[in-house]
Parts: C-alpha cells; structure tokens; sequence
C-alpha cells in the first residue's frame, strides 16, 4: 500500500517535460537513418522533423550562427514503429514537419527517416510534449495504473486485517 | 545442529525486535519515496546503432543516481536500528541475558549486526531494482539487462552499509543508552555525508579526494565496476575500479572488526 501510494502520488504529480531535439551527423541522399527514442507510455505527444530548436521558440535565428539553428528543408520520407512494431506513421513529407504520435506503450519507438533529397544533410528529430501547468496528458499510465492497483491491494489487505482482527477479538 | 537452530531463533527474535511496528513500513515508505521520485519519466532519443549501449548507460545513471540519493537516509536508518540492537539491550538488562546463555559472543554479534544490514540492504536493493525496473522495463531482454546492472549494487550497499554499521555499533556499545546513542549514530552518519558535500573553495585541493571517503568510495566502485565516465584527470578516473572496491571493503571492516573483537574478548567486563 505504501509503495503503491508513493507511485500513485509520483506519477500523479510528475509530468514529461518539455522538448528533447537529437541530430546525429548527415545522412546520404536515399540513405535511411534510424532514431530510437525509448519512452514512457506518456500519450500524446509531437515528433518534430528538421527543427534544431522547438518550433516557436524565442530564440532569433539571426542572431545565432550562419545555419545553426535554421531548420532544414529536405524531402524525407518517414516511418514511426511502435514497440510492438505496429507502424504508427508512414508517409513522405518536407521538412520542417511535425506530427502527433501517441505514446502508449513503455519501450523503443523507432523513426526511420530517408534522405530523398537531392543532397546529404543532417536530419534532426525531436519529440515535444506541452509545456508545464500541471498538463495531467503526459504522465506515465502505466505506473499509475500500477500504483492505482497497489494502493487498491494494499488497502483491501488492511481492511481485511482489520476486519479479522476485530472479528477475532470479538469472538 | 542444535546450537544452528538457536542462532536461527535468537537472529529471527532480533529481527522482529529490531523491525517491529512501524520501523520497517516507515523504512520501506522512506527508502520506496526516495526511489521512486529519483528516477525521472523515461524520454531519450539514440541512434538505433548506439542503441543497447545507450539503453545500458541509462540505467547506470539512474541506478547511480538512485543510490546516491538513498544512501545518507540509509545511513540515519542504520545508526538508530543500531542503536535498538545494542544500545537498547544493555539499557535493558537484556544484553546481560544473552551473554549468560549458551549462545557465544561471536555468533551475538554478527546475529544483531546482520540482523539490521541485512535487511536494510535487501528494502534499499530491492527498490532500486522495483523503480528501474518499473521505468526501463519492456521487454524480456529489457529486463534481464536491468537485473544484470542492478545486481551489482547488492554488494556495494552492504559494504556501504557495514561501515555505518560499524560506527553505530562502536557509538552504541560506548554509550549504552538508545536515544543518545542513536542521535550520535546519526550524527555521525549526516557528518560523513556533510564532508563529501564541501566545495573546493571551502576545502581546497582537498575537494578533489573526497571520492575516496566512506560516503562517495561505494558509489564510485560501483560506478567504475559498470563502465560509468568521470571526468578526466579526477581521482575518479585515475584511480582504477578494482582500487575503490580495495577501499569499500577496508571502509567495511575498519570498524566492524574493532568492534567484533570489542564484543568477543569481553572487555566491556575488564572495565
């Protein structure tokens, strides 16, 4: 009971924070590049394709270094699997691009990503979650479900004893 | 035969003495909420290439992180169930008991000092192993990675927690009275988490060897035993793995076999 209260309260409380961008060097005109993003089951969330930084961030691509954060624009033709390889998202498109996928297992997504631009460039990936405010979405249901079912044995097991207690004291 | 059974009875008394209501649902909750809060929600992308090696590093780092975070409450626990085994029995007459009956002194010892160690290092080892488990866990290849990581921390708790062991079992058979025995016990233990926390414009150049006090020595041997990086040209990454295991385990006899011989020779009656 104890330790499903504790998980209860935890995963009621903490949420998914914020963006997470990962670029792995340049990928080769009709090359395929695979990204494993190893996840909680946490809903809803955005895959983010070509962005260096979180689409409407404040930072002025200006000001910073020639390309450093300029998002690229490249033909890619993209492919989501789920843990239980199951596709989740299959389709061409143009970076700069976003997409809703759902998170709803615990384990390894992998985004296959194929260059079909006419040249080799980086290709970044993102995931994105809805920031802070307490977003009640994104938090992780497979702990919950288990510190629910923790908390709920937990209990029955108390009240039980106590029941038998009392039951036992009397007669 | 006879002589087994009645170790087995005296250490099964101590731990249901030592642990009664509600010493080990108020560990179990402490050390449970520790664990469970250190480990964040798993978000990481890797390249599918680097994949199990980055899977691997991810619950290094978590494991590290769980451990370091459980130790200094693991410590507290460890100087006040002490303080109950040792200091509580002679303040009770009942240590004087035990030593008249046909139990010898050796086996008294190790029965109430592994009567709280043990325990304490399977509540803390075993919710590691439930929050990593809980968070990285997927698949059966998953999770026997997760146990072949997390195994390796069982040892390294024990030797951690035999040096706190230690020192509450010298505080609590110097003083022999359970409350300020175990306040010392915990003193003694914040004080040894406190030095590792000092910077180095406090202490100077001697911030640099503070890995290699009791507090910081099992983490960064079981660091180093799973492959963990530390920064360059630190003590961490001079020193080899095997040196700070060297080191745990002299940090885990250094008092444990003062106080063993203490306890046997019978030098509390000489006085």
């Amino acid at each position: 009971m104890i330790i499903g209260l504790i998980l209860l309260m935890n995963t009621a409380t903490e949420h998914v924070p914020g963006d997470f961008i990962y670029s792995y060097g340049e990928v080769e005109v009709n090359e395929t590049y695979c990204y494993v993003v190893s996840i909680a089951p946490v809903g809803i969330g955005n895959i983010t394709i070509g962005f260096f930084s979180p689409p409407e961030s404040d930072i002025k691509i200006g000001n910073t270094p020639p390309g450093f954060l300029e998002p690229v624009t490249l033909p890619i033709h993209v492919k989501v699997e789920d843990p239980a390889n199951q596709t989740l998202f299959e389709e061409d498109i143009i970076s700069p691009y976003s997409f809703e996928v759902e998170f709803n297992l615990r384990g390894q997504y992998s985004v296959y990503l194929t260059n079909n631009g006419d040249e080799k460039s980086p290709i970044p990936m993102g995931v994105r979650f809805p920031y802070g405010e307490g977003n009640p979405i994104n938090r992780e249901a497979d702990k919950f479900l288990l510190g629910i079912i923790l908390s709920t044995l937990g209990m029955s097991f108390v009240a039980l004893g106590l029941i038998i207690k009392l039951f036992l004291k009397r007669h | 035969m006879t002589s087994f059974k009645i170790i087995l009875s005296l250490l099964k008394a101590e731990i249901s003495k030592a642990w009664n209501k509600p010493t080990l649902e108020f560990a179990v909750g402490f050390i449970a909420l520790i664990s469970i809060t250190s480990i964040g929600t798993l978000v990481k992308i890797v390249e599918q290439v680097n994949f199990q090696s980055s899977f691997e590093s991810m619950i290094v780092e978590a494991l590290s992180k769980n451990m370091s975070s459980q130790l200094l409450p693991l410590t507290l626990f460890c100087g006040i169930l002490m303080s109950l085994s040792f200091a509580r029995d002679y303040e009770q007459g009942l240590m004087q008991t035990l030593l008249s009956s046909p139990i010898s002194r050796s086996a008294i010892f190790i029965v109430k000092f592994m009567a709280i160690i043990v325990p304490l290092t399977l509540i803390s080892w075993g919710l590691i192993l439930f929050a990593t488990t809980i968070n990285f866990y997927s698949n059966l290849t998953a999770l026997i990675t997760i146990l072949q990581i997390v195994i390796l921390a069982l040892p390294m708790i024990f030797l951690a927690l035999m040096f706190y062991g230690g020192i509450a079992t010298l505080i609590s058979l110097t003083i022999r009275r359970t409350i300020p025995s175990a306040l010392t016990a915990m003193l003694a233990g914040f004080f040894v988490w406190y030095i590792t926390t000092l910077k180095s414009d406090m202490i100077g150049a001697f911030a640099d060897y503070l890995c290699l006090t009791p507090y910081k020595a099992p983490q960064v041997a079981l660091g180093r035993t799973l492959g963990l990086t530390y920064p360059p040209d630190t003590i961490e990454s001079i020193l080899p793995g095997w040196g700070f295991i060297v080191l745990t385990v002299i940090y885990a006899l250094v008092f444990f076999i003062p106080m063993y011989l203490h306890f046997t020779r019978r030098f509390e009656i000489r006085e």
